[in-house]
């Protein structure tokens, strides 16, 4: 057996959106200075290999919200996120990126400060390489 | 005037109404399903996300359609998360765990 680790996949893609100079935060927004991207990472549907490596292949889930303060500005950063993430590796995997659904932008009702906030969902496809 | 087909058209238009009468039963207790589960899986406070959660099945187009949803605003910052919260996604993991079974259903139905 060759399992994913989802907390691998989602450090990768930690990495990955601050590589390319985002500020992130990895499910938790405190004390990040705007502009951020938030990722979280969600329930996975569970293993979905091959007949004989069931467990190999599984699909992760995770979600960027991206926090600016304006409602362009998340526009800006979420087509940021979107640059990059495609481009995710993970060592000894090889995975496949789709974008599930995009929640709309909107103004964070729990602040007062005008605080924008808006992002996507996604989904990693992986498998074992070899 | 000859109809190339028409047969076997008559005989498909048979054969889809014997499915979807079936199917649409199929996919209202699916939603059903997840309708409950949905509202098990929002948080209780007022009661009123909860509350909020519908479903309604209709025939379309492009084929059978159930739409889930919820009429309380707050739902989609409990489904999705503010800038400060994180995402409690309860109508999308109640959709996963009934989904599979549906599709299931349809691949039975369809080769009967």
């Amino acid at each position: 057996m060759n399992l994913a680790d989802p907390e691998t996949h989602f450090a990768a893609v930690v990495a990955l959106l601050a590589d390319a100079g985002l500020t992130v935060g990895e499910g938790d927004a405190a004390g990040l200075s705007l502009p951020y991207v938030v990722v979280y990472l969600m329930p996975s549907s569970g293993p979905s290999g091959p007949v004989g490596a069931y467990q190999d292949d599984e699909t992760m889930s995770f979600q960027t919200t991206c926090v600016h303060r304006t409602a362009r500005g998340v526009e800006w950063v979420k087509n940021q996120v979107r640059q990059v993430v495609y481009s995710l590796t993970v060592t000894g995997r090889r995975v496949h990126v789709t974008r599930d659904l995009e929640f709309q932008t909107s103004r964070d009702p729990d602040v007062e400060q005008p605080v924008f906030f808006g992002g996507d969902r996604w989904s990693i496809w992986s498998t074992p390489t070899g | 005037m000859i109809v190339q087909g028409a047969d076997e058209a008559a005989a498909g238009l048979r054969r889809a109404a014997q499915i979807d009468g079936p199917l649409r039963s199929d996919l209202q207790e699916v939603a059903k399903n997840i309708k409950a589960d949905y509202q098990a899986g929002v948080g209780r406070v007022s009661g009123r996300t909860a509350a909020g959660v519908h479903y309604e099945t209709s025939v379309t187009a492009g084929g059978l359609q159930a739409v889930i949803g919820n009429t309380h605003f707050v739902a989609r910052f409990h489904e999705h998360g503010t800038a400060h919260h994180g995402p409690n996604p309860a109508l999308q993991q109640a959709t996963a765990a009934h989904v599979p079974s549906w599709v299931e259903q349809v691949a039975q139905r369809r080769s009967r």
